[in-house]
């Protein structure tokens, strides 16, 4: 359907930008010897993308069926979403390949992106009084 | 029967823990519910705008989710902080931790909410305003996330302070009243910036002239909303460096 197509399209263009720049700065990163910090940027950045998606293909899922089918879907999401995070913190806790920082900073990926093209929107934006209508 | 200092200190880690990803949850699933039921409304009225009010319920519900993220990231440092060699003081900084992050997501949560949901149901009454709606949707949304951030600052402190080996009852207490004020002072300013994001958005939708003057409103309404916040902050500081 087709508002599934923009919901997608939103998907892909975040995901993709926060994939790339996790990558970029990752890899500046770990060239620059500071391998813990780069992994530890590019693990909770795959998982924060991961729950971006998960959310957003359990979309139509949760749409047009029972009330009751709806719940036990929209509650499973969310704990399998819960569940997806607590893994990259478990593991940067766990071993010092990761960092803890960089990590929890990968996980904020995809809000930090949100809004970060929000606000460059309204800074940047060519007319001087940008949010008139 | 009698436990090791350890022991306590382990069980103030997981109950800390606890209180940290279960409270933050509440917040965050009722921004989240609000959003989906105000997009649900919109939808019902306007189907041939579902993709894009449903893009902006997503977007919304991503953003209002980030202080349940803060509440599990301090749960899991939480659960595996260390215990052994560590004075029973750590035990009262853990529970604060806990404390503080839990209950401050609450009012981000449900803050961040508001405006998403009334972004979903702008929408529906100005579609060509979909994205000015959205981006002063996310600015409000971003600043109602603010109180969450100084409890996630003041339960960071409480887990890597160090902290004398001797045992006193008024650096304990501190230490617990440190996370009761951040989180108790955290609840009404995140839910107070939400109110004053939502009723931006609306006002914006409903009459798209005034959206220059009402952005300027909403954040100074915001800032001021914003001040309790900083007291507490500033309290919880003083109380958690008095160890």
């Amino acid at each position: 359907m087709d508002q599934f197509k923009e919901i997608r399209q939103t998907e892909k263009k975040y995901a993709s930008i926060a994939i790339s720049i996790a990558i970029f700065v990752g890899l500046a990163l770990i060239l620059l010897s500071f391998k813990a910090l780069g992994k530890g940027l590019i693990l909770g950045t795959l998982f924060s993308v991961f729950n971006f998606i998960i959310a957003g293909e359990t979309l139509p899922m949760r749409l047009g069926i029972t009330r009751n089918r709806a719940i036990l879907i929209s509650g499973g999401s969310i704990l399998m979403r819960y569940v997806l995070l607590a893994i990259p913190l478990i593991m940067s806790i766990k071993m010092p390949q990761y960092n803890l920082a960089t990590t929890v900073i990968g996980l904020f990926m995809i809000q930090g992106l949100i809004l970060v093209e929000q606000m460059s929107r309204v800074i940047f934006s060519s007319t001087p009084k940008h949010l008139d209508y | 029967m009698t436990f090791e200092t350890y022991e306590w200190i382990r069980a103030a880690a997981f109950t800390g823990a606890g209180l940290s990803v279960g409270l933050s949850a509440i917040g965050a699933a009722i921004g989240e519910g609000y959003t989906a039921g105000k997009a649900n409304q919109a939808v019902s009225y306007r189907p041939n705008l579902s993709g894009e009010i449903l893009r902006t319920m997503l977007v919304g519900q991503a953003v209002a989710e980030t202080a349940g993220i803060f509440g599990l990231v301090i749960a899991m440092m939480l659960l595996f902080s260390p215990a052994e060699g560590h004075s029973i003081l750590t035990a009262w900084a853990y529970l604060g931790a806990g404390l503080a992050m839990g209950l401050s997501a609450i009012g981000s949560g449900v803050g961040s909410g508001l405006p998403a949901g009334s972004a979903c149901e702008g929408i529906g009454r100005q579609p060509g305003m979909a994205n000015k709606l959205n981006t002063l949707m996310l600015i409000g949304s971003g600043v109602s996330q603010s109180p969450a951030i100084f409890g996630f600052l003041i339960a960071l402190l409480l887990l890597f302070k160090p902290l004398p080996d001797t045992m006193a009852l008024i650096p304990a207490f501190s230490l617990l009243a440190s996370g009761l004020c951040m989180g108790f002072g955290a609840i009404g300013p995140g839910i107070g910036d939400g109110i004053v994001a939502g009723n931006a958005v609306t006002g914006a939708a409903r009459n798209p002239e005034t959206l220059s003057i009402l952005t300027r409103t909403m954040l100074v309404g915001q800032a001021v909303t914003e001040s309790t916040a900083i007291y507490a902050l500033v309290v919880a500081l003083l109380l958690s460096l008095n160890t």
